[in-house]
């Protein structure tokens, strides 16, 4: 029975769980590195929304769970929702992605708000405690894909410039990798669709995402050690799906290890997906 | 399932895959959905990161939560509310000497409402609430009832005044507290009612006389009703007389007799009345002659 049936209870659950819910709200700030004035702002905007609409969000709660899970879902919501206010339009690759939150904040850095190498490293470390020494951030810098960040000249100055033009050798180069990447993406996805649910669930949280195989198996609630002869298998035969169609094993290892090709091959499905959900309702699949 | 017909499940159904409660067919469809939407993913994974941290056993994560009967409830409540005021009215004292944020904190149980009030740009009402209010300028008399934007800091310590009330229907300060909690939110009628009960209940205290004067001063302002403008003129007169020393009521006292159209003569005086006793505080500052 929802919570709305008992009258008064919402406002004394939301009481009840204050402690939860700042401490979901210290980690997921922790996590994302906000630096404190965003933490505060984040703050604010969680219990804002826990708030409104009369305690909305915890009188739709049911009690099919525990209500501290439900209450973190809920807060990991409102982050994303919150982030979309913060970031705009902006996204990260799917390389910072799967390098983690540090890397994201890094290709925020330089590639949204424009900051040089040296700054980048100088404000993850004091706004937003990044304990990575300039090595490991070297690293990561290495990995990104090199975005271009428009700007706008005057007719003037673009009476003036001269166009770029590539030369002749890096024409070649960038329709090589087009090529390779349009192959695997398509190898990709036909292997993709063979496997079910749990094992392409598996394979993008460990191989598009990043996740150890320990975070895998308890979010998934299965045996760590089997876990990894699953993900070696389902890796093996994706390799070999993707040397059979004309992709060799080298190339094929570098979609899984590197960035130089990107691991994008759901892109064509962009158009078709809902926008991201609500904190509490989601639409209900299944009733 | 489609991938044009892929929607989001509720965070209830997301809660139930994290907690390991759902039946097999129900958890293969939510993996169905995580593995074609990385924002679901990221908001499954990270919970489980999160419920890691919590020590198992303390304060067991799988363990449902069911919410208590409202009795005990809202006495743990109390006592964590009263132990949380008197924890940060100690820390206060300990780290300066000396209420920060008034004349007096001599009002335990609302110095949570009173700390979360002290970061709002505008104090609640133009009048002088007792306890050791922060100075502000006074809110816009434009502003409605329902215009005020509050942060989730005010309400919560107005929602915890509330519970504690429930809590101890008996106890005077915390109905006070309530109606004062009430005035915070600009809920003024309520707030009047409120008031208006304690000070039958407990007429001899100057605090409560002066809050309510601080009451009718708000709703004078917002409706015009001269009745308003009389008994606050009539409530922090009898505070004044109750308590002397009492400057929130001084200064409730200046502003009703201002607002009640009596002669300039007497607004004058009552103005020189307060300020004689406080010349140099920002709330003097407000209605010092330039």
């Amino acid at each position: 029975m929802p919570l709305a049936d008992r009258s008064g209870s919402a406002e004394d659950l939301f009481l009840s769980q204050l402690d939860v819910i700042d401490r979901v709200i210290s980690f997921v700030s922790s996590r994302h590195h906000l630096p404190g004035t965003d933490a505060d702002d984040f703050d604010s905007h969680v219990k804002m929304k826990l708030i409104e609409d009369d305690y909305g969000i915890l009188r739709k709660f049911e009690g099919r769970c525990s209500l501290r899970t439900y209450l973190t879902i809920v807060i990991q919501r409102l982050f994303l929702d919150y982030r979309i206010s913060q970031w705009g339009k902006w996204r990260p690759s799917a390389e910072a992605r799967r390098c983690g939150e540090a890397a994201i904040l890094f290709e925020r850095l330089t590639q949204r708000d424009g900051y040089g190498f040296e700054e980048a490293c100088e404000l993850m470390e004091t706004n937003h405690q990044v304990t990575l020494s300039r090595a490991d951030i070297e690293k990561i810098a290495s990995r990104l894909p090199h975005r271009v960040r428009r700007r706008f000249e005057s007719d003037a100055a673009l009476t003036d410039l001269a166009a770029e033009q590539p030369s002749l050798d890096e024409v070649v180069a960038d329709h090589e990798r087009e090529v390779t990447a349009s192959r695997v993406e398509a190898a990709l996805n036909a292997a993709m669709a063979g496997l079910d649910s749990q094992d392409r669930l598996i394979f993008e949280l460990r191989f598009r995402e990043g996740r150890t195989v320990a975070e895998i198996a308890r979010a998934l609630r299965l045996d760590q050690k089997a876990l990894y002869r699953r993900v070696d298998r389902s890796l093996a035969s994706l390799l070999t799906a993707l040397q059979a169609a004309g992709i060799d094993k080298a190339q094929a290892l570098k979609i899984f290890e590197s960035a130089a090709v990107s691991f994008e091959w759901r892109e064509h499905t962009k158009g078709t997906l809902p926008p991201g959900p609500s904190p509490e309702k989601g639409e209900r699949e299944w009733s | 399932m489609e991938l044009d017909d892929l929607r989001h499940p509720d965070a209830e159904r997301l809660a139930e895959y994290a907690d390991g409660v759902l039946t097999a067919e129900a958890r293969t469809d939510v993996e169905h959905h995580l593995s074609r939407c990385a924002e679901c993913r990221a908001v499954v994974m990270e919970t489980t990161a999160f419920l890691e941290t919590m020590a198992p056993g303390r304060d067991d994560v799988r363990q449902f939560t069911k919410v208590p009967a409202p009795q005990r409830r809202r006495w743990i409540g109390v006592a964590a509310g009263l132990a949380a005021a008197a924890a940060l009215v100690l820390a206060v004292q300990v780290a300066r000497p000396g209420w920060p944020f008034g004349a007096t904190g001599d009002r335990p149980e609302l110095q949570d409402l009173i700390a979360a009030v002290a970061s709002q740009p505008t104090r609640p009402v133009e009048g002088r609430l007792t306890g050791g209010f922060k100075y502000a300028p006074p809110p816009s008399p434009t502003r409605g009832p329902g215009d005020r934007d509050l942060p989730p800091d005010v309400r919560i310590a107005a929602a915890r005044l509330e519970q504690a009330a429930a809590a101890e229907p008996a106890s005077t300060s915390a109905q006070a507290a309530q109606a004062v909690a009430f005035l915070v939110l600009g809920d003024v009628d309520k707030a009047i009612d409120g008031l208006e009960k304690v000070v039958v209940q407990q007429p001899s205290n100057a605090r409560y006389q002066s809050d309510l004067a601080a009451a009718y001063l708000a709703r004078a302002k917002r409706q015009g009703n001269t009745a308003d403008w009389q008994k606050a003129v009539e409530a922090s007169g009898r505070a004044t007389e109750l308590d002397p020393g009492l400057i929130e009521a001084w200064f409730n006292r200046a502003l009703a007799i201002e607002g009640h159209a009596s002669s300039a003569a007497d607004a004058s005086q009552a103005w020189r009345d307060y300020l004689s006793r406080d010349n140099s505080s920002p709330w003097a500052r407000e209605h010092q002659q330039p």
